[in-house]
């Protein structure tokens, strides 16, 4: 007669514990070495200096306008700095990675963490909560500053729900970008190539689209990287554009593809 | 102990390492040496998981590198000098890797002290002089205190007295019991330490064995050398006793095949005075190159190796 003992199989609940358990390490280190990284506070610094000094010049002209300008979008041209400040976001999502590589932090990384699905889990986590609460903070001050400069005729755009979900909105574009730059650098695992993938993956489509004619062409566009990341902070839906949320899965499918290409990248290629 | 298993790796055209089985016992401190592209750097860095083997497996302590949950604290590594963001400062550099393993924030320190960087962990790496640098990837290592060191050329780029130092500094720990495999193509600087030895040359394994059987391997054996004026008379007397005799420098010769009262024995009824009689032991220096002298058969395979290296 023989005895056969079968390990219990764990549930997934405290198989889900577990992988979390071991996820925490790897998240505390990569939070240590994200902010001690030079490019990620360069190029965080110059988003900040480019949604504050964009956002401010946008201000001054409405404020100082002669004739008062109809149906303005305050909100919208306090935060007018960060359509060019995304593109320090998503550099400085692609240094992050690339820098690991030029720098020659991959190896220690691998032989400490050798499970590297993980490790790029850990890492994606770590940047979209900075880029989250960086956004947040950077999105907010551009306000502040704006509606300071614009004055009383602006304040009913601050005290809103839609003031809210666009300043969401704005942090979620600091999000997406972040993301994007690092899907690429993965991908690429080289600064300048990465830099120039992100280029051309925030670009290329948009001009790609125009083999398309009339509605056709309207109703692929709005999909795009830059028009969906448009859309979340935008107020009202300009006209062909997407919703925040239907913005948002955009945004998150494409990201998606991106991040899976680069794990696949990352686990099976030699470090 | 760390276990080869048929360890193979092969890129597009070339076989970088080539079916290497072997086995580096615990608490010893094991020399991987070979010529510069011999394969020594891929068998570490597949050891520790950098490297996927084309087939066959790299094992320490039974298991392979992505299997352990806290690597740190079971395999050190010095591989690249260059290892450390240059923008970063050291003491961060060995705080993210202290986290990932739930090592304490204490140990950065300790271990930076440990290996002489303690006045200088405040730096960026990039300024650190390169020798600094070495000891901050040999402190990184050793942050989990593991059982198990692997050294890449630890000593490249260290000044005299860094290389005493680190002579000093492995043979203390393997001492406290720790198995290191270190690898160099300098045997000079591995002489000193390993008491085993695995020689690879161009991805294949041409010696497993003690350092002390080195000589043996490579088909050198001990001789005796004898100086005497009259070298010319013994010679043929001891060839006829069955020994092999070569001229050497001077009033010398160079025999084997008889032991040293043998020697004597023979010369004294010849009437020979020897004023010198000294048995030779090949250096471990001379058996490596004798093993990874590339022989005369294999001077075509070597002129394609170098035009694979000359090439871009």
């Amino acid at each position: 007669m023989t005895l056969t003992i079968t390990e219990p199989t764990p549930s997934w609940r405290s198989r889900l514990l577990a992988s979390a358990g071991q996820l925490a390490p790897v998240l505390h280190s990569e939070w240590h070495k994200l902010r001690t990284t030079r490019s990620a506070w360069w190029t965080a610094g110059l988003a900040a200096f480019i949604s504050v000094l964009l956002g401010i010049l946008r201000c001054s002209s409405i404020a100082s306008a002669a004739h008062p300008v109809t149906g303005v979008d305050y909100f919208g041209a306090s935060l007018f700095g960060l359509s060019v400040a995304q593109f320090a976001i998503a550099a400085g999502g692609v240094l992050i990675i690339t820098a690991e590589y030029s720098g020659g932090t991959m190896p220690p990384t691998l032989i400490a963490t050798p499970q590297r699905v993980r490790l790029l889990i850990a890492k994606i986590g770590v940047l979209a909560a900075v880029a989250w609460a960086y956004g947040l903070l950077i999105s907010a001050l551009a306000v502040g500053i704006g509606l300071a400069i614009l004055g009383p005729r602006a304040h009913a755009a601050l005290f809103s729900a839609l003031a809210v979900r666009r300043l969401l909105g704005a942090s979620g574009l600091f999000v997406a970008m972040a993301l994007i730059g690092f899907g690429c650098g993965t991908i690429v695992r080289r600064s300048a190539g990465g830099l120039i993938a992100t280029a051309a993956v925030l670009m290329v489509p948009s001009l790609a689209v125009q083999v398309l004619t009339g509605a056709a062409r309207q109703d692929v566009i709005r999909y795009l990287p830059l028009r969906a990341a448009d859309a979340l902070v935008q107020g009202s839906s300009s006209t062909g554009a997407l919703s925040p949320l239907a913005a948002l899965g955009a945004l998150a499918a494409e990201i998606a593809v991106l991040l899976v290409a680069g794990a696949m990248v990352l686990s099976r290629r030699d470090a | 102990m760390i276990e080869l298993v048929k360890l193979t790796k092969r890129y597009r055209s070339t076989v970088a390492v080539d079916a290497i089985s072997a086995v580096v016992p615990a608490g010893s401190v094991t020399g991987l040496l070979g010529p510069n592209g011999a394969g020594k750097s891929t068998t570490l860095r597949m050891i520790v998981g950098l490297d996927r083997p084309s087939s066959g497996q790299a094992l320490v302590d039974g298991r392979t590198h992505a299997e352990r949950v806290t690597p740190l604290r079971e395999v050190g590594a010095v591989l690249e000098s260059g290892s450390a963001n240059p923008g970063r400062r050291a003491l961060d550099h060995l705080l993210w890797l202290a986290y990932s393993n739930r090592i304490p924030r204490s140990r950065a320190r300790e271990v930076a002290e440990l290996c002489g960087i303690g006045s200088v962990v405040r730096r960026r790496a990039g300024r650190l002089s390169l020798g600094m640098r070495q000891r901050l990837g040999l402190a990184a290592a050793l942050l989990g205190d593991p059982p198990v060191l692997l050294l890449d050329e630890p000593s490249n780029g260290l000044d005299p007295e860094g290389i005493s130092w680190l002579r000093g500094f492995i043979r203390e720990l393997g001492a406290q019991g720790r198995t290191i495999l270190i690898s160099s193509h300098l045997i000079a600087e591995i002489a000193e330490i390993a008491d085993h030895v695995l020689v690879i040359r161009r991805g294949a394994l041409l010696a497993d064995c003690p350092a002390g059987r080195l000589p043996l391997m490579a088909g050198l054996n001990p001789a005796i050398r004898v100086r005497s004026d009259q070298v010319g008379l013994l010679a043929g007397v001891l060839t006829a006793h069955g020994a092999v005799v070569e001229q050497g420098a001077e009033a010398t010769i160079l025999i084997s095949g008889l032991d040293r009262s043998a020697v004597a024995a023979v010369a004294s009824s010849a009437g020979a005075i020897l004023t010198e009689l000294t048995e030779v032991t090949p250096s471990l220096e001379q058996a490596y190159l004798a093993l990874t002298a590339p022989a005369l058969e294999d001077a075509g395979q070597l002129g394609q190796a170098a035009q694979k290296v000359s090439a871009p």
